[in-house]
Formats: structure tokens, sequence, C-alpha cells
């Protein structure tokens, strides 16, 4: 699992490219965990490359999605391969986290 | 290996004794035999010259000359053997079997277990006894003895002020780390003017793996009585010290493990007790169960509750995570169940007298802010089934999808609601994102609950998962079965399909078959 962060002037873009679960799911967490992240008005995910999304990872999103809706900063999800979004569908997470096709889409979110 | 060195080094020593043996005396007899020829040749010339008067006193010399040598070569050739016992080093063959004898007590205490302070005794007495040592202490590092008693400084033929002023002495003007031979102590700095009685002494550490165990210090009165092969004998010693007391280490460490593997199957037993053994039975429907950990002990759970009025409480469960932790929010899960689930006194009419799903579902949610981890959540699914409505009324909180064999349209279908899992939303709103479902089923109608461990479980390449899609075709194949057959039949193909694969999540399985209404016994 690798995640990439892209920065621009009030949006961060983290590529997760690989298997997110319990081992990468640390990874992922320093990245979100980091105390200037809440300084960008948005923080889109690109999920193109995450092929499997373990409850682990899951989890990883959830613990941070209070800290985001406080600060104000929009957590967007696109460009999700079929197979993890059923994940995120069955969890009920589409209710509750921007989640959209693709990057045209989560620049306008 | 110390020991490899210590054979090795055994091996040359042997080498060069029996070499010097052999070499040593044939010189000495073709010196012992030329001397004694040289002499007579002399006594011949003495003779043959007309007598002692009448010889050249160059003749005289060479006898003379040869006598002495004579008198050396005899001296080497009956002394030279008494000569090496009387020095500071024992023999070659008494170093060795002392040397050995060494070895072994400290490798016994291992075998016996015993404790990491007899090894440094042990160790501290051989290595006296080797290099015949006057006194000797060993300074252990507090942070890495592995002794018992983390203060151990072993002392030998020395009182503890004693050490304290040589090592306050070798404090001041500190050895560069590893091994040392001083052999004129009182000229160095440090200890100029001391009126301390020793004057060779010997540095060793005890070097392990990782880190130094401590430093031995031997000390003599005699000037000049340490040398570099005392040091490399002594060396041997302190490397089996050292893996003596790593193998304690590693013995300690895997006694450790092993309780707590007798603790975690205790938890497995205790785990195993809270997931109901007896189904329950009834005329109306029949249930097979079937529930696997991937550890010890796990995160899924189900359970079954009857309810006044025919009615039957059906919970499943996945809390996120596998292992200890899992479990203990399973046990608190089943915990809120079985509280949540009571008759509340107060109802106004029957049908309120048992929280309906979603007002469970939104309860337990409550119930578990305060000791849910964040990053955790549980998925559950409650099902209350009326068998006098011949309905279901049920909730899904993100847990998997319901698989559902209809009769009387003899269809199988997955049951599409929405919901949120538990612990994820941490507030009153949780209750917007919990839906009730209502269903009126029929006899032979067959429902089948599961968790995620099912449809996700690897097989094939690796990397494949089985899916909703192959469990939907196993329903379609065998819902004319018992319930139990049903059960069979599915984990039958899913054992076939993650064959050689290890089980990576929890395993549940439930099938509940309706049945034909039978009158009341």
């Amino acid at each position: 699992m690798k995640v990439t962060a892209q920065p621009s002037a009030d949006t961060l873009t983290l590529l997760l490219d690989g298997e997110l679960d319990a081992s990468s799911a640390i990874v992922l967490d320093t990245e979100l965990a980091k105390p200037d992240i809440l300084n960008y008005r948005k923080v889109l995910i690109d999920c193109a490359k995450l092929s499997y999304i373990s409850s682990a990872g899951l989890g990883v999103f959830i613990s941070h999605l209070q800290r985001f809706q406080d600060a104000n900063v929009k957590l967007v999800f696109f460009n999700m391969q079929e197979k993890v979004f059923n994940v995120f569908e069955i969890l009920g997470l589409d209710a509750l986290m921007t989640i959209v096709p693709s990057l045209t889409e989560a620049e306008a979110a | 290996m110390p020991v490899e060195r210590r054979r090795r080094r055994g091996g040359l020593v042997c080498l060069c004794y029996s070499w010097f043996l052999s070499v040593r005396h044939p010189l000495l007899y073709i010196g012992f035999l030329l001397a004694l020829l040289s002499g007579a040749l002399a006594v011949g010339n003495l003779l043959a010259d007309g007598g002692p008067g009448a010889a050249p006193w160059t003749t005289w010399l060479l006898l003379l000359a040869d006598l002495g040598t004579l008198a050396v070569l005899l001296k080497l050739f009956f002394r030279a053997p008494a000569a090496s016992a009387t020095s500071s080093v024992a023999t070659p063959a008494a170093l060795r079997e002392s040397e050995v004898l060494s070895l072994q007590r400290l490798a016994q205490i291992v075998q016996r277990g015993q404790t990491s302070t007899e090894v440094y005794t042990v160790l501290l007495e051989s290595a006296v006894q080797t290099v015949r040592a006057d006194a000797a202490w060993l300074d252990l590092d507090a942070n890495h003895t592995g002794t018992d008693d983390t203060n151990a400084t072993q002392y030998y033929n020395i009182v503890p002020a004693q050490a304290e002023a040589l090592r306050a002495g070798l404090r001041a003007h500190p050895l560069v780390e590893g091994e040392h031979v001083v052999n004129d102590l009182n000229r160095r700095p440090g200890f100029l003017g001391t009126s301390q009685a020793y004057r060779s002494l010997i540095q060793l550490p005890l070097r392990g793996l990782h880190f130094n165990y401590g430093t031995l210090y031997l000390l003599k009165v005699e000037p000049g009585t340490f040398n570099r092969e005392d040091v490399s004998i002594l060396q041997t010693f302190t490397g089996q010290a050292v893996l003596s007391i790593e193998n304690l280490e590693l013995m300690r460490a895997s006694l450790a493990n092993q309780r707590t593997q007798e603790e975690l199957k205790i938890a497995s037993q205790v785990q195993d007790s809270l997931i109901p053994k007896n189904l329950p039975t009834d005329n109306w429907f029949e249930i097979s169960s079937h529930s696997l950990a991937a550890k010890e002990v796990g995160g899924d759970f189900y359970d079954f509750l009857h309810l006044p009025g025919r009615r039957l409480a059906v919970i499943i469960g996945d809390v996120s995570g596998k292992g200890v932790t899992a479990a203990f929010h399973m046990a608190q899960m089943k915990g809120i169940f079985h509280s949540l689930m009571q008759e509340n006194p107060l109802a106004k009419n029957e049908r309120d007298k048992f929280p309906v799903p979603s007002k469970f579902m939104a309860q337990a949610n409550t119930a578990l802010i305060h000791c849910l981890e964040k990053s955790s959540f549980i998925t559950s699914s409650l099902y209350i089934i009326d068998y006098e409505q011949g309905g279901f009324v049920f909730a899904r909180a993100g847990h998997c999808h319901t698989l559902y064999y209809h009769a009387l349209r003899e269809e199988v279908f997955y049951f599409d609601s929405a919901g949120l899992g538990l612990g994820i939303i941490r507030n009153e709103s949780y209750e917007k994102h919990i839906k009730n479902q209502f269903y009126d089923y029929s006899p032979g109608d067959v429902m089948v609950i599961y968790t995620d461990g099912i449809v996700e479980a690897r097989g094939g390449s690796g990397t494949d998962e089985y899916g909703e899609d192959r469990l939907k075709l196993r329903l379609e194949e065998s819902y004319f079965q018992e319930a139990e057959d049903i059960k069979n039949f599915i984990l039958d193909d899913l054992n076939a399909f993650t064959h050689g694969f290890p089980i990576h999540d929890d395993q549940t399985l439930l099938v509940i078959k309706f049945k034909s209404a039978q009158p009341l016994p």
C-alpha cells in the first residue's frame, strides 16, 4: 500500500495504491492524523488503485470523520472500484461520506 | 560460535603441543649424539697425540665446550617438560581439561534451567581458576543482565570497597572499551602513587548479540603475569556464558509465550461458552449454525432469544478487527443484546414491550459510544420473527445483506436495505441512519445470515473472494433441503473454494428455514 500526497492551494489529494488492510492502515492513519491537514478546505481520496479495503482500513476513515467535519474539511472519495464501493455501501458509509465517480465531480463537490 | 572457536583453538594447541613433542626430542637426540661424537673425537685426539700433556690447547678447548653443550642438552632433555609445568599457565592438556569442565558446567546450568545469576557465578569461578587470579569481580549492566537480581555484581576474594577504588581509578583514565591486559597497574594514570595491592589486571567485556552484559575484571598481585593467551581463553568462557544467558532468556520468553497460549486457550473456551450451543427449536422453523474463528478468539457473534407470543429474536454481528480486542467487544455486544431485549413493564401495548430492531440498534449504538475505540465499529443485524403474524422485522446496521429464498416466487435474492454500522456515528443522529424492514414469509422460505468472513473468504488464485454471487448460486441449488443440509452444502463449497488458504477472518453462517404451520403441541 502506497499513499502519495499531492497538495495544491486549498486541496490535498491522497492517492491510495494497493490493499488497505490492518498493516497498511497505519500509513494512511499517519497521513490523515497530521495536524496541518485541517488547513485544507478539501481532502480528496483517489481510490483508482485501491484494490481492497478491510474493516481496519475503513476504521481509519471512520476515526477521522468527526475531526474533519468539526474542522469543516470536506472529505471526498473518487475513482472508486466497484468492489471497494460495495464495502463502503454495505456498511452504510455511502450515506455518510461523499463518494463521487471522478476527479471532475470531486473538485466540484 | 564461541564453542566452535574454542574447539578450533583447542585443536591448534593440541597440534602445536604434539609438534613440539615430536620435533623437540629428535633435535635434542641429534644434538646429544653430535656432542657425544665430538667429545669422543676430542678424547680420541688426546689419546692419539700421546697423552694429555702432549695435546694442543685447541683440543682441550674443544673438549671443554663439548662438555658444556652436553651438560646443557642433558638438562634440557630431562628437565624441559617439568619447566613448562611450573609456569603460571597450566600445561595445554591440563588447561584443556579445566576449560572443558568449566564449559560443561556453564552448559549444564542452561540445561537445568537455572538462573542467570548462577551462570555469572560459574563464569567468575572458572575464569579465576583458569588464570589463577588472586582476585576478581564481575560488573553487570543493570539494563541487560537478565539476572533476577539487577544489582548483582559478583566478587571473588575482594571486598566491594576495594573493587570500587579500582573502578574509580579506571574511571579516571578509562581503558579503551574492550579486552585489555594491564601488567603494571601502579604505573597507570589513575593508580600512580596508590598503595593498592594488584599489579596485573584483565578487563574483559561480556559481549552479547546486541549489547554488553557486563565486564569481568581479574587481578593478580604480581606484575606482568597476564598475557594475550589468558585473554583468549577467558573470551571462550565469556562467550559461553553470554550464550547461556541468551539461551536462558529465550527459554524464559518461550515459557511466557506458552503461558499466553494457555490463557488464550481459556479465553477461547470462555468465548465458546458465549456462543449458543442449544439452538432454539420449535415446530415452525429449523435453524442450523456454524462459526469458526480465524484466531483463538474472534469477533463474530450470534444469539437467539425467545420472546413471548411465539416470537424469536435472532442477532448476528461482526466486530471490526480480529483477536482479543474483537472478542471483548463481541462479549459486550452479547451483553447489550440480552439487556436491551428485556421486557419493558411500562410499555402501553404488547408489541412495545420489546424494542423494535431499529430502536435496538440506536440504543446499542449509544451503549457502545464510550467503550469502542475510535477506529472500531460493529456491524449487526437483528431479526424478530413472529410466527403468529407469519412475518419478520429486521434492521441491518452495516451488516452483510441477508440472503433469502422466496418459496412462492421460487426466487433467491439479497435484501437490499440501508443501514449504518454501530460506533461510526457517536451521537443521537445515528437513529436517522437505521431502518426497519418488514417482510411476510411463507413456509419453505429460507433465510441465510452470515458474516463477511464467508463472502470475503479467499481462494482460487489467492485474491479471489467467495462472493455473494457464489453464495446465492449455492442456495438456489439447495433451498429444498433441511436447514442443516443447506448449511453443510454451502460450507462444503466454501471449503473447496478456500482449500489450501488460511482462514483470514472469522466465519459465521446461520440458515433458518420456515416450515408449514403446525398445531401447537
